[in-house]
Formats: structure tokens, C-alpha cells, sequence
């Protein structure tokens, strides 16, 4: 008790303090002064993360050669099909695009993405933020869409400032997207979990592994079609009223460089997520 | 001279935070850089500059981390206070022990403050996974973020202060 009667009016200022903070927090009066701060750390953190990239590079591998050697061979298969299946596309794409021509419609409006470089990460308990180096100086709004260098979606903007932004990943626990099952069209929800897990919550249906699943459009805060991975595992049957449908994301979150913000697209609702 | 190269320490510990940090994560814990910076100050300056640079390491974590200056304010508190409770119970252990006694309850306090946070804004409440993967976790981590430290703070012989403030002085 004597420790508390010493420190007591320590930990009044400081509650004190920290009422003082969260206004002034809510008025933006800390706004200059965290810009500021950032404007000194950033060098710093891309250092350190230029340093440490290649430890968490073999981090993220270690105990996994076995799974890397198999992975490279169906990676290998796999980009053998994708680019016959590209040349066919090609050719499909062509005649449709003569058809629109032919009928006078004019094809959807080209995307439009600013590419950013993450510099920081937020992974404390039940959350998964990442820090990008552009900010609303390049167009970025709060509400925006963020892919991986290869389009699979990534994550969310949920701040942005003059040259940063904060994006929340969807491995983050908070997050949840409207998700679709491309084999057999069951819409349901992507979900993140406090341990980085992806997890995919649908009624009923079937689902295999292996299955893609891809933004739904539903509620209007992704665009419909864009990857967000495939299925890893599957427990329980069709019948189930509660299924876990554990996905496997196709970027590799935790070492993810460099990000692309889809800045023609604007979510329709913010609060859904 | 002695300000700046602890407000140089700090720029690269919280700049480690959201880089380092996430690469030694073990569950859904990682390691606390800007914590360790407040003990360092409270083993080689003394429970006065400790009390200083707790808030100033919350706010520049804060800034770092995009997150509320008070809940990190509030994450970091305990650390000076349950240093000095300890220290004075007069337990029979060592000085290590009631510094990572500290330094691990300072760190459950922080991981579930922010937790709980988390869980506010809309994450899941997942009671299980909050005790086994991050709290327990992070007392291992924490544990041997302090061994490391510890380790280099002997060799480099600094000389260590007392825990808690003189009650003769209050």
C-alpha cells in the first residue's frame, strides 16, 4: 500500500495525461506532432526492415523445405496451364472485344492502382495493420481496396494521411469480406482471426479443398471476382449447420513488400466490415 | 549527452517495434522493444526517469503504431509501480527475478490491454487463444527479450539503480 500512497499521484498524471491525449486525439491536435515523428522514424524503420527482411524471409520458410519443393513442383504445372489458358484468353478476349465494338457498348472503365512499398506492421494481439508509404497525396482515401503486387486481395485502407496510410489485412481479427466459393457460387464471409487465420463462414453448401474463393461484390465494399485464396481445409459435412472452412491466403502476409491500392474503386458501405 | 542517446535508443526501439518485431512473433505474441526501453531506463537511471520516459515512449509507440496515445499511455503504466511493489516486498530472490516478476506482469497488462482493444473495435473474443497464444507467449517472449538485455547490460557494466522511489523522501 505504501508503493501506491508514493506513486499515486504519478499514476494521476498519468491518467490525467491520458484523458488529456484521447481528446486531443479526437480534435487532431497530435496530428502534426505523430507527422513529425514519422518524418524521423521512417528512415529508420526502412533500415531496419531492409536488414531483417531476409530473417523474415527465412523465418517464414524454415522447417518447410519438404512443403517449399512441393509447392515448386505444382507451381510449375500449374504455370504451365495458366499460360495455355492465358494464349486461350487472349484469343477469347479479342472476339469479345469485337463483338462489344461490333454492338457499340464500351468495355468497363480500366482499374486504376497506386503501388506502395509497406514500411511498417502493426501485429499486436488480435490485429494485423500494415503501414504503406503513400498517402492521400496520391489519392488514397480511407475505404480503398488493397491488392498484392499479383492482385490477390490483401486488405482494407482504414487511415490515411498526407504520405502514409494504415491498410487493416484481412487476416486481421476485426476483418471480415464477402466471399464467394468460384466452383459452386456459395457466398458467405471471409473472416480473420486473432491467430492470423483466414477462415471462410458459410450456412450450408459444398466445399472442397482446393476450391477458389474471390470477393463476392456483396455489400459493396470490394469489387466482385478479386482472389482471395483457396481452401486448405475443411472440417465437418454438407449438412453441418456450423462449418469451418479454413482458407489459405495466396500472398504470403507476413512478408508482403510491396502493395497496390485500387484508387478507381470506392466502397460503398464502411461501416459493413 | 546521456538524453540523447536515450532518445536515439528509442527512435530505433520503436522503429523496431513495427519492424523487428513481427518477425519474432511466437502465436499471437511479439516482442516489446519500447517496454524494454522504460526497464532499461528504470535499472540504469532510476524509478524518477523511468516515470519521464514512460509516457514519451507510449506517445512515440503510439505514433509508430497508429494507435491511441492513451490507451498506449495505459498499456504501459504498471510497469514502474510493479517493479517498486516487488522490489519492496524484500522477497527472498534476486534482483533478476523481481525485474522479470515486473517486466512479464507489465507485459500480460500491455498485451491485454491492447487485446481488449482489439476485441472492442470488433475482433473476436476468443478467451483461449488470448491466454495460451498471447499471454502466455508473451511472458516466453518477454522472459527472453529481458535475458538478452540483462546479458548486455552486464557485460557492458553499466551500474544498475535501486527499483523504487526512497520513502524517506515521500
Amino acid at each position: 500500500m505504501l508503493v501506491v500512497s508514493r506513486y499515486g499521484w504519478w499514476i494521476a498524471a498519468m491518467l490525467s495525461l491520458a484523458v488529456f491525449l484521447m481528446l486531443a486525439g479526437q480534435f487532431g491536435v497530435l496530428q502534426p506532432f505523430e507527422g513529425l515523428f514519422l518524418r524521423v522514424s521512417t528512415p529508420v524503420e526502412r533500415g531496419l526492415e531492409a536488414t531483417f527482411r531476409p530473417v523474415a524471409n527465412v523465418l517464414s520458410d524454415a522447417g518447410g523445405f519438404d512443403d517449399l519443393r512441393a509447392e515448386n513442383n505444382r507451381l510449375r504445372l500449374e504455370n504451365e496451364t495458366l499460360k495455355n489458358e492465358i494464349v486461350q484468353l487472349e484469343q477469347e478476349n479479342a472476339q469479345i472485344e469485337d463483338l462489344l465494338k461490333a454492338l457499340g457498348v464500351s468495355s468497363s472503365a480500366d482499374d486504376t492502382y497506386v503501388v506502395s512499398r509497406v514500411i511498417a506492421r502493426d501485429s499486436s494481439p488480435f490485429t494485423d495493420r500494415v503501414r504503406i508509404d503513400q498517402g492521400t497525396n496520391a489519392g488514397i482515401r480511407t475505404g480503398m481496396v488493397v491488392f498484392s503486387s499479383g492482385l490477390s486481395l490483401v486488405g482494407t485502407v482504414i487511415e490515411a494521411r498526407d504520405t502514409y496510410a494504415w491498410v487493416r489485412l484481412i487476416t486481421d481479427a476485426s476483418s471480415k469480406v464477402n466471399g464467394q466459393i468460384v466452383e459452386s457460387q456459395i457466398n458467405g464471409s471471409v473472416q480473420g482471426h486473432a491467430d492470423r487465420s483466414l477462415t471462410f463462414e458459410l450456412t450450408q453448401g459444398n466445399v472442397n479443398v482446393g476450391d477458389t474463393i474471390v470477393t463476392s461484390g456483396i455489400g459493396g465494399n470490394y469489387p466482385p471476382g478479386r482472389t482471395i485464396g483457396t481452401v486448405a481445409a475443411v472440417s465437418g459435412t454438407p449438412q453441418d449447420i456450423s462449418r469451418t472452412v479454413r482458407i489459405e491466403p495466396l500472398v504470403r502476409m507476413g512478408t508482403l513488400e510491396i502493395v497496390q491500392v485500387l484508387t478507381s474503386f470506392q466502397a460503398q458501405r464502411l461501416d459493413l466490415d | 549527452m546521456r538524453e540523447l542517446i536515450y532518445a536515439l535508443l528509442l527512435l530505433v526501439l520503436v522503429s523496431a517495434q513495427t519492424t523487428v518485431a513481427p518477425i519474432f512473433r511466437v502465436g499471437g505474441a511479439e516482442l516489446q522493444f519500447v517496454l524494454l526501453f522504460v526497464l532499461l531506463v528504470l535499472l540504469l537511471e532510476g524509478p524518477r526517469p523511468a516515470m519521464i520516459a514512460t509516457p514519451i515512449a507510449a506517445v512515440s509507440l503510439a505514433f509508430v503504431m497508429g494507435r491511441s496515445p492513451a490507451l498506449m499511455l495505459i498499456s504501459f503504466l504498471p510497469l514502474v509501480v510493479a517493479a517498486a511493489w516487488l522490489d519492496e516486498l524484500r522477497l527472498p530472490v534476486t534482483r533478476f527475478a523481481v525485474v522479470a516478476g515486473a517486466f512479464a506482469g507489465a507485459g500480460i497488462w500491455a498485451r491485454f490491454v491492447l487485446a481488449l482493444s482489439a476485441m472492442v473495435q470488433g475482433a473476436d473474443i476468443a478467451l483461449g487463444t488470448l491466454v495460451i497464444d498471447v499471454l502466455l507467449a508473451g511472458i516466453v517472449l518477454d522472459l527472453a527479450l529481458l535475458a538478452v538485455a540483462s546479458l548486455v547490460v552486464r557485460l557492458v557494466g553499466f551500474e544498475q539503480r535501486p527499483l523504487s522511489l526512497g520513502a524517506a523522501r515521500y
